[in-house]
This record gives C-alpha cells, sequence and structure tokens, in this order.
C-alpha cells in the first residue's frame, strides 16, 4: 500500500523531482520545503519504509562529520511522478468547482 | 565553544539516539548531524525537539506493534491447538463422557501452558497470548458446562 499522501508529502516529492539524481540532505529539505524536522522526517520515514526513497551516508573524506542523504528510487520515482500529478489535478479541480466541470450542468 | 541552547539541542537528540535500535537509530543519527548545519541557535533546539519527539514516537508504536503482534500469534496458536484437539478426537475417534474431557478440554489446555512456560523467556509476548487464550478458554468451559 502506498503511504499516505498529504500536501506535505506532494511538498517533498516535488522537491526530489526537481532534480532526481541528485543526493539531498534533511536540512536543505526542510529549509526549502518549509517543514519542521518534526513533519518532514516521518514522511521521509514513511518513504523509505515503503523502499521509494533511498537514503546513504555522505563519503567522510571531506574533514566534516558525514551527513545522511535521501533520492528516490526508480519505483519512489514513478510514485513521485503519479501522485504529484494527481494531487495537481485534483487541486486544479477544486480550484474550477464541480459545476464547470459536470458537462450536464453547463 | 557551544552556545547553551545548541548544546542543549544536541543534549536531548543525544539521549533520545542513544536509546534507539536498529534503523531508527540510523535516523536519529541523521538529525544529531544535521544539527551541525542548522543556522540558528533557536532553529537548532527546535530541530532537535521535533526530530525526539519523532523518534519516540515511532519507537513506541513500534514497540506496541511488536507486543501486540506476539499476543495475537500465541492466541491464534493457541486456538489451533484447541481446535484440532476438539475436530480431530470427537470426530475421529468418537470419544464420550470423560475420556472426551480430557482429550477435548485437559489435553489443548495442557498443551499451551506447556507451550507457555516454554516460550517465556524468549518470546514473552507469544507467551501471554498462549496464557490468555488457556485462561479464556477454561474460563468459558466452567461457566457453559460445568
Amino acid at each position: 500500500m502506498p503511504p499516505r499522501l498529504t500536501r506535505q508529502t506532494v511538498d517533498v516529492l516535488e522537491l526530489f523531482l526537481e532534480s532526481p539524481a541528485e543526493w539531498k540532505y534533511g536540512y536543505d529539505l526542510s529549509r526549502r520545503t518549509g517543514l519542521k524536522s518534526g513533519t518532514l522526517y516521518p514522511i521521509l520515514m514513511r518513504l523509505a519504509d515503503h523502499e521509494l526513497l533511498e537514503a546513504c551516508w555522505e563519503p567522510g573524506d571531506t574533514g566534516k562529520p558525514p551527513r545522511h542523504m535521501y533520492r528516490l528510487t526508480p519505483a519512489g520515482l514513478r510514485y513521485a511522478r503519479v501522485s504529484t500529478r494527481d494531487h495537481l489535478r485534483a487541486r486544479a479541480q477544486r480550484a474550477v468547482g464541480p459545476a464547470t466541470l459536470d458537462p450536464a450542468t453547463s | 565553544m557551544m552556545p547553551r541552547r545548541r548544546r542543549l539541542a544536541s543534549t536531548l537528540l543525544r539521549i533520545v539516539v542513544r536509546r534507539l535500535s536498529g534503523a531508527d537509530r540510523g535516523w536519529g543519527e541523521a538529525m544529531l548531524r544535521e544539527l551541525d548545519v542548522v543556522e540558528s541557535e533557536w532553529d537548532a533546539l527546535r530541530w532537535a525537539v521535533g526530530g525526539a519527539f519523532v523518534l519516540l514516537r515511532r519507537e513506541t508504536l513500534t514497540d506496541v506493534r511488536r507486543r501486540a503482534t506476539g499476543v495475537l500469534s500465541g492466541m491464534a496458536l493457541a486456538a489451533g491447538v484447541v481446535a484440532l484437539c476438539l475436530a480431530g478426537f470427537s470426530r475421529l475417534l468418537a470419544l464420550r463422557g470423560g475420556t472426551a474431557f480430557l482429550a477435548e478440554i485437559a489435553l489443548p489446555v495442557a498443551v499451551v501452558i506447556a507451550g507457555a512456560v516454554a516460550c517465556w523467556r524468549r518470546r514473552r509476548f507469544v507467551a501471554a497470548g498462549l496464557l490468555l487464550f488457556a485462561t479464556t478458554f477454561i474460563t468459558h468451559v466452567i461457566v457453559y458446562y460445568l
């Protein structure tokens, strides 16, 4: 079963879709989505539990302590594309209103 | 020297991470590492509090789920033993009276209790499930048949 799709999850997925091959840091994700650690990490954990997100430690050759990095797996990319598209469509429908979209009433 | 609020944030998260196990510990370490790059002191504290809350909640839920799974599987196992004895002895051997009581009630209860004793040390919640079912079964027999 895919993870629960909230607006915050969609924000995170959209950010991953901007550059799918690139590894991203937790704090950078938090800053760019505006999500606090208490909201961001449950999303990352859920995605990782469903094998939609892969995580690894940064190579420790920079002299700084290694950081955890994240990117979507191929299954995660497919899921992100479909779910963000569906989410955008639903949002557009809500914005237009059901009466306008219903040919019987127009 | 590390400012006071950042030190507090780091200590808080470290205490929580130390009591985690397995994959959750990895997530805790990840949050701890990010703490070094959080810019403001207040943000660092908020980051640590939010992270600690997430980790503790996840750990608690995992623990509850593990215990519930253990108890339920113990109960299912006990139900299987009782069903096997009831179906097997009464239908196949066509036992009557005291022998039937021993074979259908006393034997499965003894097997379930022995199983609970055997796995008490290593699988305590499965054992608890076995005992819970045995108690319920005995109560049912006393109330309805004796």
